[in-house]
């Protein structure tokens, strides 16, 4: 074999390619052959400058810019519109032309991003939120729910509960999330006409609930809907209570109110299950809250999320030990776990930024150095 | 916030037509195929009139490809797969994305995956000095 018979290999380097490269591992290729999440498929990124996603019905993917050294040719045959230059006719075989790509690729990572909404605004009630807009001072915070979503670089599903979560709702093309202290309010409202109507919190429709409640509350249905699928273990209709969830989610509600002073638990207690719908059945049990606060000393309480704590394990622990000095193992792990899920890694962690000690056969978790 | 929409390009292939002297393992429906050099390609003054430059001829034996470039060189390449394989993709330009209503995000930007490629001729090694068979 010799060069003669060779099919010629024209490079334009003038012409800066059209084309880029992307990695596709297995996910991506399921992904684009699954009809379902590719007609959702999207590339966003919350700002010009930070980095995009690739995002399907399902799953989030961050794209990441892969460099390398090596030069790219991209092949077209001869009759591409790439490159409209003649080419010798006399040759035989059809010449190949190619464009040097840009070097390197995007890569894909799975991702499961962190989902923000705090740029929603908080909807206070309907009375509120008209006095608000009549004073002119929300007014020009009129994003749509669609608005959220293109800032918000995830996928359809993780988007959707993540707004149930937050209690997401669309007021008259306006998005908000609505205020803790609202659904404070209604929520013993809500109970009370599900349970006046006698209806099954295991099985609820939110027309029966929202013409119960039309009565004590003027708030629209959009309001009552997203209260409800937020305390709900089933994503539609009919909906399903989760009493403990609803449970929880009162006692740090009024658990946050001690983020700065410790209060007596036995103080806690009692406001806690003031606050909770007698309606519901439920006791309130400390252990509910596992996570999301610390005990200075047995008798008082403080509210700690770990959510809201450091992801930085140094200073992590840093700040648990500045809420207390010793913790019991069993009661320091939620606040370890969100960080890191191995059990041997977990005690390597102990090991490193904290010290254990073993009293009457007890493991507690202590500063270091002390 | 900058969106645009991704898809598959499910249109017909009538960017290009297949390498009629390619193996089989390299050709694509859209006609792309992709090469890799280790090293850089330097394709000299000549192309600087906007005329693309002959860098020279490929032929192909088994999996084996050969770049003969001018009269005395030859580089060795082989054809390898792609793990994973890579998507070619390409930015869809305004005017033709409003002919594909559908397929447009609200500000108009729609990039697609032209072809997915899952081979590539690869050139790990110098070029090699051959004695020119005219000459012989």
């Amino acid at each position: 074999m010799s060069q003669g018979d060779g099919i010629p290999l024209y490079v334009d380097s003038t012409v800066a390619s059209r084309y880029r490269l992307i990695q596709l591992p297995p996910d991506i290729l399921e992904l684009l052959d699954s009809p379902e999440e590719a007609a959702h498929l999207q590339l966003k990124s919350a700002t010009p400058d930070s980095p995009a996603f690739l995002c399907a019905y399902s799953r989030t993917f961050q794209l990441r810019q892969i460099s390398q050294s090596n030069t790219l040719l991209l092949l077209s045959s001869g009759s591409s519109p790439e490159t409209t230059d003649t080419v010798p006719d006399e040759i035989l075989p059809d010449p190949v032309h190619a464009t040097k790509l840009p070097a390197g690729y995007l890569e894909c990572i799975p991702s499961t991003p962190q989902i923000d909404l705090s740029f929603v605004p908080y909807y206070h009630g309907a009375d509120l939120t008209e006095a608000a807009a009549a004073g002119g001072s929300d007014a020009d915070l009129t994003l749509s729910r669609l608005d959220v979503i293109a800032r918000v670089p995830v996928s359809e599903l993780e988007f959707q509960s993540a707004w149930i979560a937050a209690m997401g709702v669309e007021i008259d093309g306006c998005a908000y999330r609505i205020a803790q202290d609202l659904v404070l309010r209604i929520l013993p409202i809500l109970v009370a006409a599900m349970q006046a109507d006698g209806m099954d919190f295991g099985a609820l429709w939110l027309n029966d609930v929202f013409e119960a409640v039309r009565d004590d509350e003027d708030e629209p249905r959009a309001v009552i809907e997203a209260i409800l699928r937020r305390f709900c273990t089933s994503p539609s209709e009919p909906y399903c209570l989760d009493r403990a969830q609803l449970t929880r989610w009162i006692g740090i509600k009024m658990l946050s109110e001690h983020a700065v002073r410790e209060v007596k638990l036995e103080d806690f207690m009692d406001k806690w299950e003031f606050s909770l719908p007698p309606a519901l059945d439920m006791t309130c049990e400390l252990s509910m809250l596992t996570g999301q606060y610390v005990q200075p000393t047995t008798k008082t309480i403080k509210f700690l999320p770990s959510a809201r704590l450091p992801v930085d394990p140094a200073r992590r622990f840093e700040r648990l030990f500045a809420a207390k000095s010793s913790w019991a193992q069993e009661d320091i792990l939620p606040f370890v776990t969100d960080i890191e899920s191995d059990k041997a890694k977990i005690n390597t962690l102990f090991m490193k930024f904290a010290k254990k000690k073993v009293i009457k056969g007890k493991t507690y978790i202590g500063k270091r150095g002390v | 916030m900058p969106s645009a929409t991704f898809a598959l390009n499910t249109l017909p292939a009538n960017s290009g037509s297949p390498f009629y002297d390619f193996p089989q393992v390299l050709q694509t429906p859209s006609g792309l195929a992709l090469i890799e050099i280790q090293g850089t390609l330097n394709t000299g003054q000549s192309s600087a009139d906007g005329t693309p430059s002959e860098i020279g001829r490929l032929t192909f034996d088994g999996e084996t490809a050969w770049l003969w470039i001018g009269d005395y060189q030859r580089m060795e390449g082989t054809i390898v797969d792609l793990s994973p394989p890579f998507g070619v993709l390409r930015r869809v330009t305004r005017q033709e994305s409003e002919k594909q209503e559908e397929n447009g995000s609200p500000d108009g930007t729609a990039v697609e995956i032209v072809e997915v490629i899952r081979k590539k001729i690869l050139f790990t090694s110098r070029p090699e000095p051959v004695v020119n068979q005219k000459l012989r």
